[in-house]
């Protein structure tokens, strides 16, 4: 049952990621880390997490760096709120729909509050931004006692909230690595409202070269137990000229990526739909975009 | 009455904004009662099950548990929290179903206990240790589930889940014969969803005992007068030892205040302390009543010519788990259906039906939108048999005045009127001429017409009292019991007040929200604010002036005929030297008095209003359809509205913008969505949606005014009003676009796209 | 490393509208919320859905605004906080509060904090927004009674009355 009072947990401030480590090797599942708080406060008031021990690392400075490098492509730690990655100048230029994706989220205090890594680590199939970051082949980095790792995020999923994360370990940054000369990317999202979780998300990254797919990147939100690339889609498309009724072909094929149930925000015909329409979509507004880049 | 008005008809300030504005404003959630206990529910996990044994013996033994309730802790006698039977013209129609505490379990959620500890946590492992024994029963989550032979009976006692059948008082003629004469006849369904109004506020209760054995109840209570009957009657006080506090609510938008208050009651008086109970927001939805669900089939004939002949409307309402306003809200609804046009013969039937889900029944709009729906839907499927002009069908069947309204008489003949006018301000004619298809999406356009009431009356007791003072300072004191729920009705009564009186706006004070030191009133439902305490005020006013102008009189020597006031002074007409201020007056009358008592100038003034005039309006609204993902966009939404005159426009205003948005909610996202076990899915807020600023399509108001003569300054009633006509138009909207007439509510993508694909529609 | 025990006392101090507040915590599980309305009886900061949905709990937290039902109040301790309480100064209003009344856009008021303040972090940084900066802005708050189009047109009003007095 929920409560109006949050119940008893040890709090901790670490100052250092070793800090952080250390804790969750000794306390384990009974752990969280705590970085806007935005998720994780009020299900522990709904008492849908119990936590016995809240880790806040919101005073660890070098969480809160972000940069962009030409060369390699931008990074940003933990704590970069929402909000700054919303009002970043260089990923709106760079990777237009990673700031799209945040910036249709509704509520400005939760982009003050909450950070892209958190949502990321929710785990939830709905996130917006998981998609959008792996189509842009976007890895985590994650730190553990054992030392530091990269992950992408398209394989940081295992199964329906869960993740590859071990006892001991949290993910510290996220680096996103440059776009290649003639990429375009698209990110769509259906809602009953705004400021509801998305009934489906599909984002997409195509690089044209001569009127063929170079490279193709499609993820799906929340049409499956977690967030995915529409691999079989993909390859539909990889290598292949681009064409109205190949887009088209991946839209269809897509509909095979996902597994969407239906739920009180959506149906599973809906979403198999929707998936076909958005793939469709976004893969014409990508390629359009590709093209324009390439004309520049 | 001439057009030189003083106050009424300004847009001034909202009444205590300026506290609102800066956080200052104490609501019953902010009530901090010294020493208050905290209490906490016990609900039932199960749709439908007995409770054969509840053991509390261990709960009780935790240190700092001060009260546990069971069935067997409160008065044994059933009640239904939402009706004061003696209000109500047809009290046999409102079944009294409900214990304050349930001895069966009837929907996941439903109350069957409750603790008061010295805090949650305490009241948390009390609540764990209390061990409930259930039989679990078969279920009736759907009304097909109720009806069908040997359902699972939600109410033994009624031997059927079908616990009401009851014609529309204002039923005329014999339908079915009608309906063979009628040229052309047509019908439709729809059933109706579950929105919640979901006031910001927290629901909460907090109930003290004084050493006196009297008791201060704090409440977001709509009506605290009728609250106090019912606790009175409930617990065997006095009426007048129970005093209901809520000056200000966050949020009414139906009444809500539902069995948190004899809940908590009970555990103060089990404790003997003070106990404060908030819901939880998931348990919020589950506890107090959604929007009343409907399944309504309506049916209209047509002469050739287009002249409405008959029509017939079958309102099966399901209850959920208690009866609640199975009755009230369907009288509006059946009354909808027929208030707008000449209908000369005319069945409505209701039938209520229990299932084991939670409680519905009396959200703003109070079963008039669902009503207005269907009836406006069938004049749009008649115009295109009938081969006319969807507007022009509707000029045709207006009432004229003489006729009846809902069920008193027109006051004004306001509706072609009204109608011409959205028609123009929508750029109808234009919109209509446009193509229908463009790229993957369709546009249409819809609209509807509604009749509002502005009170209860004759269904309901509307009567209402106050008491206004001439204070010695010259300003006025009103004391009545109303609540601000945020309608700005005391101010907009305030400006009446001040007109009548010649008075400065800013010299009247109020003493309100309050039950004790204040004189019964039924409280505020059904439009009744501004034309019941409009009228009430302006009554009031008149024969506070009166006394002022005697009292005058014999101080100045005048002839009382002579005298009147102006801004705040008593003047003679004849002779400019005789004039006194107010507060020359007031305190004089008091401190100063030549002769006779001391005699403070105060009337006392009772409002019992005997008519109802119509406040009609037209809704229109502009969509497009995306025939690939089933979105409606509403590009449009335009409401214009016969307040008869507005008092403040920009509360009025006010008033219709937020209906139009809650009634935009309804038609297309708003809905509890109970699943196949009956649970509600959409328990909270971020499961439930409701529409923020990047939600909010374009909406447009516009105020049509011609004074009702029985109105105060000829206003009428607009708080539910501006819900009423939005839902309809955007399923007309969507017919228009697609011919998609969808049967179940709210109008989804997924609806809507199944509904495309089994017409196999194509942009 | 800063921990805090279940249940352990721990004195903080916030600096609220410009005063030093000390606050004795029982334990870290306090929202900030709770200690504004509960412990330092400053109720204009409203709690509505608990779940950081509804916007009616916004403070400002050095300058941002934060939703204080999600906030432990441990975590901000030693901050600036600003409240509703602490925007009229002197008794004048603060020009957004006096657009409110102006325009209608409190109507049971509920909302209206959260709303105010969201406003002034908007024209504190962007003093001219457009109408669909406004509705960006302030997407994050619900309001059930007005429809919002009045407290559109009170940030705009606000955000010209804030233009004429600085300029």
């Amino acid at each position: 049952m929920s409560s109006l009072h949050l119940k008893d947990f040890v709090y901790f401030e670490p100052t250092t990621t070793a800090e952080v480590t250390s804790l969750l090797a000794e306390h384990g599942a009974k752990a969280r880390i705590m970085a806007g708080g935005i998720d994780l406060i009020p299900r522990m008031r709904a008492g849908s997490i119990k936590a016995e021990v809240v880790i806040n690392i919101q005073k660890i400075p070098e969480l809160s760096l972000f940069e962009y490098d030409p060369a390699k492509g931008f990074r940003f730690g933990a704590m970069v709120s929402l909000h700054t990655l919303d009002t970043c100048q260089e990923l709106k230029k760079h990777f237009p729909i990673i700031q799209k994706a945040i910036n249709q989220i509704t509520s400005v205090q939760s982009k003050y509050m909450g950070t892209a890594v958190g949502n990321v680590c929710l785990a939830t199939p709905a996130s917006d931004v998981s998609p959008v970051l792996m189509v842009h082949d976007a890895e985590l980095i994650i730190e553990g006692t054992q030392g530091v790792r990269t992950e992408k995020v398209a394989d940081f999923y295992t199964a329906y909230y869960k993740t590859t994360l071990q006892q001991g370990e949290f993910v510290t940054g996220v680096s996103i690595p440059k776009v290649a000369e003639g990429t375009g990317a698209a990110f769509y999202n259906k809602v009953r409202t705004h400021a509801d979780i998305a009934k489906i998300t599909v984002a997409a990254v195509v690089n044209v070269q001569d009127g063929v797919f170079q490279d193709a990147k499609i993820a799906l939100g929340a049409v499956a137990p977690v967030a995915l690339r529409a691999r079989s889609a993909e390859a539909v498309l990889q290598g292949q000229p681009i064409s109205e009724e190949l887009i088209q072909k991946a839209a269809e094929v897509a509909m095979n990526d996902g597994s969407p149930i239906s739920d009180f925000r959506s149906n599973k015909e809906y979403r198999l739909d929707m998936i076909r329409v958005l793939v469709g979509r976004a893969l014409n507004k990508a390629v359009n975009q590709a093209k324009g880049v390439q004309h520049v | 009455m001439g057009e030189t008005l003083t106050y009424v008809g300004k847009r001034l300030p909202f009444l205590k904004n300026r506290e609102k504005v800066t956080g200052s404003v104490k609501y019953p959630s902010d009530i901090q009662v010294p020493g208050a206990h905290f209490g906490k529910l016990l609900t039932s996990p199960h749709a439908h099950a007995l409770i054969k044994s509840i053991d509390v013996s261990e709960a009780e033994k935790v240190p700092g548990v001060v009260a546990i309730i069971t069935f067997k802790d409160i008065p044994q006698k059933k009640i239904n929290p939402a009706i004061v039977k003696w209000m109500h013209h047809h009290p046999e129609h409102d079944l009294e179903d409900m214990y304050v505490v349930s001895e069966k379990a009837r929907f996941i959620g439903d109350i069957i206990g409750a603790v008061a500890a010295i805090d949650e946590e305490t009241a948390d492992r009390a609540l764990g240790l209390i061990k409930v024994e259930y039989e679990v029963l078969p279920a009736a989550l759907t009304t097909d589930e109720a009806m069908a032979p040997g359902a699972p009976l939600v109410h033994e006692e009624y031997g059927s889940n079908i616990s009401l059948k009851a014609g529309f008082p204002g039923n005329r003629g014999d339908a079915d014969s009608a309906f063979l004469n009628a040229d052309v006849l047509v019908e439709a369904h729809v059933k109706t969803s579950r929105q919640h109004v979901w006031p910001l506020e927290p629901l909460t209760c907090t109930a003290e005992f004084t050493y006196s054995g009297e008791l201060n109840v704090w409440t977001p209570a709509q009506r605290p007068m009728t609250s106090r009957k019912q606790i009175a009657e409930l617990f065997e006080l006095g009426e007048a030892s129970v005093n209901v506090i809520c000056e200000h609510a966050g949020g009414f938008f139906g009444e809500a205040n539902w069995s948190i208050v004899p809940v908590c009651i009970a555990l103060a008086k089990k404790a003997a302390k003070p106990v404060r109970l908030q819901y939880p927001p998931e348990l919020y939805v589950l506890a107090t009543p959604s929007r009343e669900v409907y399944e309504l089939s309506g049916k209209v004939g047509f002469s050739k010519e287009g002249r409405l002949m008959c029509g017939a409307l079958d309102l099966l309402v399901e209850s959920g788990g208690y009866f609640n306003r199975s009755s009230a809200t369907t009288q509006p609804a059946m009354g909808a259906f027929q208030a707008l046009y000449r209908l000369p013969v005319y069945r409505g039937l209701m039938q209520a039906v229990y299932t084991n889900t939670p409680t519905t029944g009396g959200a703003r709009g109070y079963g008039e939108p669902q009503g207005v729906l269907l009836m406006e839907h069938l004049f749009d499927l008649a115009a295109a048999k009938l081969g006319k002009d969807r507007l022009e069908l509707r000029y045709q069947n207006f009432k004229k005045m003489g006729e009846y309204a809902i069920q008193l008489p027109m006051e004004t003949e306001t509706q072609e009127r009204v109608l011409r006018l959205a028609a123009e301000k929508f750029g109808w004619k234009e919109k209509e001429a446009r193509p229908k298809s463009e790229g993957n999406t369709r546009r249409g356009i819809g609209v509807a017409n509604y009749m509002d009431v502005s009170g209860g009356q004759p269904h309901e007791l509307n009567d209402r009292h106050c008491v206004m003072s001439l204070e010695e300072d010259g300003t006025v004191t009103v004391t009545q019991s109303h609540p601000d729920g945020g309608m700005n009705l005391l101010g907009s009564c305030t400006q009446i007040a001040a007109e009548v009186l010649s008075i400065p706006f800013e010299h009247f004070h109020h003493v309100h929200g309050c039950t004790k030191g204040a004189l019964n009133d039924m409280g505020l439902a059904a439009n009744s604010g501004l034309y019941g305490m409009g009228n009430l005020y302006a009554k009031a006013a008149a024969a506070l002036k009166e006394e002022i102008l005697k009292v005058a009189a014999r101080f100045l020597e005048e002839a009382k005929e002579n005298l009147d006031i102006k801004d705040g002074v008593v003047f003679s007409s004849q002779d400019p030297e005789k004039k006194m201020t107010l507060r020359e007056v007031g305190d004089r009358s008091i401190y100063n008095h030549s002769g006779g008592a001391s005699h403070q100038i105060s009337v006392t003034t009772g409002f019992n209003p005997k008519l109802n005039p119509a406040a009609v309006g037209t809704a229109m609204a502009d969509i497009t359809v995306d025939m690939e993902t089933g979105e409606i966009k509403v590009e449009k939404l335009l409401n214009v509205h016969d307040i008869g005159r507005a008092i403040n426009p920009m509360g009025v205003e006010g008033q219709l913008e937020g209906a139009m948005l809650l009634g935009y909610g309804y038609a297309l996202f708003e809905d509890l969505a109970i699943d196949e076990k009956g649970l509600v899915r959409a328990n909270n807020v971020n499961r439930y949606k409701m529409s923020s600023t990047l939600d909010l399509p374009d909406m447009e108001v516009v105020l049509f005014e011609d004074p009702a003569p029985s109105g105060p300054f000829g206003g009428k009633g607009v708080g539910m009003s501006g819900v009423l006509g939005v839902p309809s138009a955007i399923a007309n909207a969507l017919y228009d676009a697609t011919g998609i007439w969808l049967e179940e509510m709210p109008y989804t993508p997924e609806r809507v796209l199944a509904a495309i694909k089994a017409k196999k529609l194509e942009s | 490393m800063f921990r805090i025990e279940p249940k352990k006392s721990e004195v903080v101090s916030f600096i609220v509208n410009g005063q030093l507040k000390e606050v004795i915590l029982k334990g870290p599980n306090q929202t900030l919320a709770e200690v504004l309305r509960i412990k330092l009886d400053m109720t204009g900061t409203k709690e509505s859905c608990q779940c950081g949905e509804c916007g009616a709990c916004t403070v400002l937290v050095e300058g941002e605004p934060v939703l204080s039902c999600s906030t432990l109040a441990i975590a901000v301790r030693g901050k600036r906080i600003t409240t509703i309480e602490g925007l009229a100064e002197g008794g004048v209003l603060h020009p957004i509060q006096q657009a409110f009344i102006d325009s209608g856009a409190s109507q049971c008021g509920f909302c209206t904090p959260g709303m105010i303040l969201m406003a002034k972090v908007l024209l504190d940084e962007n003093p001219e927004p457009t109408e669909d900066q406004i509705k960006e802005h302030l997407g994050g708050n619900l309001c059930r009674c007005t429809g919002y189009v009045k407290i559109i047109e009170a940030v705009q009003l606000a955000a010209k009355t804030m233009k004429s007095v600085g300029a």
